[in-house]
């Protein structure tokens, strides 16, 4: 399969009145054709401010993607003209976001919604038609129906499936999605992410799945990247990481689940999320994790900084940023911590 | 066993004597104009339609339900903070709404909450430690010098140091250090009743079994009676005893939340459990079968009969003629369906 | 303490800043304005060590230019000194402006908290109450209270408040509805706070940026009402007032330019004044700016 983006050492700052933070400290991840990677972290992993830097999307003038690369179908996104960059979101580059509700404008017609981004992108006629057939690839009951209705009689899902609809309408390659179900209810969200995967396999999409909780990954994605503290911590495919998962972050993070079949302990990592670091100030000098971390070591791991390192094996092709994920492989590391 | 005599044995234990605070067959209506005001038809929106739970020492429910199925409205009324349309909310066995003086001074101070959307539970102006201390000043009458101690105590008990967050403003803390300062705000009074809407969800993940720990703790160790109203099932299973799953103002099951979730007996339940997704890819697409078709029906022109029938993937005629009754239909659960999954196992 | 209270404690959020020394320094927007309200004051009060003529004194030397000997800014119609009239009017203006709105102020608060908070029948009544002075006519209402009362300052103060209190109290009342049925405002009742207490320390704290604004908007209608009433000789008679220059002024807009230049610059730059420390003040207030430039 081609790579269709690739993000390399992506670093996002913030400029702060005392100062720049780095928000994301060195990112790199890639997404083929046709595959769904899944994207997973949680407050303050900066996975939020990588999103905004793929489409150039800040909310405000003091964030900026500061150093590394974004190559989309082998183009540099980075270096685009504002021109440039409005001819590529929504055409072969789409978004959704997490509330549908202040995407959509109030005052018109969904329908009319769907057909601007058609227009704006140079597409004359057959419009109305296309629109019908968008919505009906979103599973709308009744399409012509539906378009022509104001956003505030559609429900929450519905809301969100004609944004969906919108992002698809010029057949991008890459769909990317913040957070997409958060703000939806349990059985909403089970028929947008139904509706996602069918999606994928009908028109060969791709997408970034962008999201905090486990079990959408676990749901739809194929392969996961891991977030913490700025950083890329883990990557594997979903079944490798979700079954043997290696950096203790990772770990923690799977353990903190509560499932139903219920196990007896409720377990959440102890410590703080650390704050962003001053950007140009040359790296941290340890383990970000290391503070929270039950098998942290003054040697190395408070002595260095991992970098995500692939893990050589028959079947994988995962990689992980700590120096003693191979030794505590098998060791329960989070037992009799965490409470 | 015929249906009456169970409904009325659910209505009992609302009535039993270490029932704390009870509702008793509640309804809440309001009035809502399609139209204009004078020539419109007025219609009912019976947020909460005749619902009968108690809560007694110790002991943690779950009330579940997703948005528009009157859990927050059950919870505002189980508060004081909205009068019922019909039935009656009693604590200590006496309707609250009668409650005068010293009896209705208890109740405040007893029954408290721990809201869910902590930016606007918190009065932006006000410092975090002042919020925590307003119930010691007005619900237990202590003064500033006696209230300081208590809410460093109290922070401390939350995980929050005070020196450090005493003189904070909300916007300065973080989403879950604000739902922290609502649960200490909420111990404050030395309640036995706590009603604790979505207390996690805004909680990350790998933090959000501290909370869940502090309430088990509270209700094992100090008796405290909690309600925990919330959407995600594992939350349910993690820590409730019991658990109520609403759908559009009515109770739909009931019963002990390791029996509900493991054998839920409701299609809602049932599709509640379908739809909540799994954090292992091993069981992806396992449990599809029962997937809900179409959105909920407009609340205020509920179709007759089972009012969950036109999403239910098992509908039959009789769901259309008549609405089931919430009926114990195994040792440890109820449901309100003509045909409960699972019957006869 | 926990380990992660001690690693809270360690991690830090962002320093405390000094509460008092912090709304200084978000007021500093406000302080050319407040400079300029001030020396209009100082001026007005010290009008008499300032000024050589008296203001009300007519003289010899009608319609003069500025910048002669004398009349630092010309003279009006009938020989009174701009430059006097302005010193003086500035007492009048600043009063009236300042005390019409602050007892408007005092009577929108309570009767739209009242109104918001409470309701039901008492909201209906009070509102009927605030549209009747909402439409009453101003001339017919300041010829009534002149008519009983005689005219004066106080009357004409008494006049602009019971004008202008029905906007506050509207927009009082809105803030109060709104914030009544927030989740904060719940958790206060939950934790005993009794109704009045509500009001006063939870709601109308909140509800404070829409009152400063149109408060500081009312000092401005005052001053230009007060000028009207003058014109009909329902203010009063014996004190000067920039208004009262103005309604003078109008006749001879073209032959004397500086009668109306001096006083209606005088308006024009209070009124913006008052603005000014108006949206600095809301700034300011604003407990989520703490500590963000």
């Amino acid at each position: 399969m081609s790579t269709l983006l690739e993000v390399e050492d992506l670093c996002v700052d913030l400029a702060a009145p005392d100062g720049t933070l780095r928000l994301v400290d060195g990112v790199s991840f890639k997404v083929a054709a046709g595959e769904t990677v899944g994207l997973v972290g949680e407050s303050g992993c900066g996975k939020s401010m990588t999103a905004f830097a793929l489409l150039n999307l800040f909310p405000t003038p003091r964030l900026k993607a500061s150093s590394g690369a974004i190559r989309f179908e082998g183009r540099d996104l980075m270096s685009l003209s504002p021109q440039a960059w409005r001819g590529m979101r929504g055409a072969r580059l789409a978004m959704v976001f997490q509330d549908p509700s202040g995407f959509l404008d109030p005052l018109m017609p969904v329908g009319r919604q769907i057909a601007e981004t058609l227009i704006s992108h140079g597409r004359k006629r057959g419009v109305a038609e296309r629109v019908h057939e968008l919505l009906a690839l979103l599973e709308m009951p009744d399409p012509a129906i539906v378009a022509g209705k104001y956003p505030h009689e559609l429900s929450g899902g519905q809301r969100q499936r004609v944004l969906i609809a919108a992002a698809l309408a010029m057949e991008p390659a890459l769909l990317i999605a913040d957070e997409p179900t958060t703000a939806l209810d349990v059985t909403v969200q089970a028929g947008i992410l139904e509706v996602l995967a069918r999606l994928r396999d009908r028109l060969g999409l791709a997408m970034l799945l962008i999201t905090h909780d486990l079990g959408v990954v676990a749901e739809i994605c194929e392969r996961v990247y891991v977030m913490y503290a700025g950083r890329i911590v883990e990557t594997a495919s979903a079944t490798e990481l979700f079954a043997r998962p290696r950096h203790p972050y990772t770990r923690g993070l799977l353990k903190s689940t509560l499932p139903f079949e219920g196990r007896g302990e409720l377990f959440s990592i102890p410590g703080r999320v650390p704050g962003p670091r001053r950007a140009g100030s040359g790296g941290p000098a340890s383990c970000r994790f290391a503070p929270r971390c039950p098998a942290a070591q003054p040697d190395p791991c408070g002595l260095r900084d991992p970098a995500l390192v692939a893990r050589q094996g028959a079947n994988e092709e995962g990689a992980d940023a700590c120096f003693r994920s191979g030794e505590i492989a098998g060791a329960d590391i989070w037992a009799g911590s965490g409470r | 066993m015929s249906a009456a005599p169970q409904a009325q044995s659910r209505e009992s234990r609302a009535a039993q004597p270490d029932a704390l605070l009870a509702a008793h067959s509640v309804a809440c209506h309001f009035q809502v104009s399609a139209g204009s005001r004078l020539f419109g038809r007025h219609r009912t929106l019976k947020a909460v339609d005749t619902v009968s739970l108690a809560l007694t020492p110790g002991e943690i429910v779950a009330l579940v339900g997703e948005s528009g199925s009157g859990k927050s409205t059950l919870g505002r009324l189980l508060l004081g903070l909205a009068p019922p349309s019909a039935g009656r909310v009693s604590y200590r066995g006496e309707d609250i709404t009668a409650l005068e003086g010293e009896a209705w001074r208890r109740y405040r101070r007893e029954v408290q909450v721990v809201f869910q959307d902590t930016g606007t539970s918190l009065n932006p102006r006000r410092a975090v430690g002042d919020a925590v201390a307003l119930p010691l000043h007005y619900n237990l009458g202590l003064d500033q010098r006696e209230a300081g101690p208590r809410v460093d105590a109290l922070l401390d008990q939350v995980g929050l140091a005070p020196a450090t967050f005493r003189r904070r403003l909300p916007h300065e803390l973080s989403g879950g250090q604000r739902q922290r300062i609502g649960l200490a705000r909420a111990l404050a009074s030395e309640p036995r009743v706590i009603i604790a809407d979505e207390p996690v969800s805004a909680l990350d993940v790998s933090v959000r079994a501290q909370m869940l720990t502090l309430m088990q703790k509270l209700a094992k160790e100090q008796g405290v009676a909690l309600l925990v109203i919330t959407h995600d099932l594992g939350v349910v299973r993690a820590i409730a005893d019991r658990v109520l799953v609403m759908y559009l103002g009515r109770i739909v099951e009931e019963g002990e939340s390791a029996e509900v979730i493991l054998r839920p007996r409701h299609p809602y339940t049932g599709a509640l459990l379908a739809a909540t997704p799994i954090a292992d890819p091993a069981r992806r697409g396992t449990r599809r079968a029962t997937a809900l078709r179409g959105d909920p029906p407009s609340v205020t022109d509920l179709p007759a009969g089972c009012r969950f029938r036109s999403r239910c993937p098992q509908a039959e005629a009789l769901c259309a003629e008549r609405e089931p009754l919430l009926v114990q239909v195994s040792e440890g659960s109820s449901a309100a369906c003509h045909f409960p999954l699972g019957a006869g196992t | 303490m926990s380990v992660e209270t001690a690693e809270l404690a360690r991690e830090g959020l962002a320093p405390e800043p000094s509460r008092t020394a912090d709304f200084l320094r978000r007021m500093s927007g406000a302080r050319l304005p407040a400079l300029f309200v001030l020396t209009v004051a100082v001026v007005a009060i010290a009008a008499p060590m300032l000024t050589g003529y008296a203001p009300d004194a007519g003289g010899p030397d009608a319609l003069l230019p500025p910048l002669l000997p004398g009349h630092p800014l010309g003279t009006d119609n009938i020989g009174r000194d701009i430059w006097s009239e302005l010193a003086y009017g500035g007492r009048v203006s600043l009063t009236v402006g300042i005390l019409a709105a602050l007892t408007a102020l005092a009577i929108g608060v309570v009767v739209g908290a009242a109104a918001g908070y409470a309701g039901g029948a008492l909201d209906t009544v009070l509102m009927r109450v605030s549209e009747f002075f909402q439409t009453l006519p101003r001339f017919v209402l300041a010829l009534i209270i002149v008519a009983l009362f005689g005219a004066g300052l106080g009357k004409v103060i008494l006049v602009l408040a019971i004008l202008s209190w029905p906007q506050t109290a509207r927009v009082v009342r809105a803030s109060v509805m709104s914030l009544k049925a927030a989740p904060f405002v719940d958790a206060a009742r939950i934790g005993g706070m009794p109704g009045h207490a509500i009001v006063l320390r939870e709601i109308l704290p909140n509800a404070l940026a829409p009152i400063v604004v149109v408060t500081s908007l009312d000092v401005a209608t005052a001053i230009l009402l007060e000028a009207s009433l003058s014109f009909f000789g329902l203010g009063d008679p014996n004190l000067p007032s920039w208004g009262g220059m103005l309604n003078v002024a109008q006749e001879y807009l073209r032959q004397a330019w500086w009668m109306s230049l001096f006083p209606g610059a005088a308006i024009a730059l209070t009124v913006l004044a008052f603005n000014r420390i108006g949206d600095c003040l809301n700034a300011a207030l604003d407990p989520k700016r703490r500590g963000a430039r």
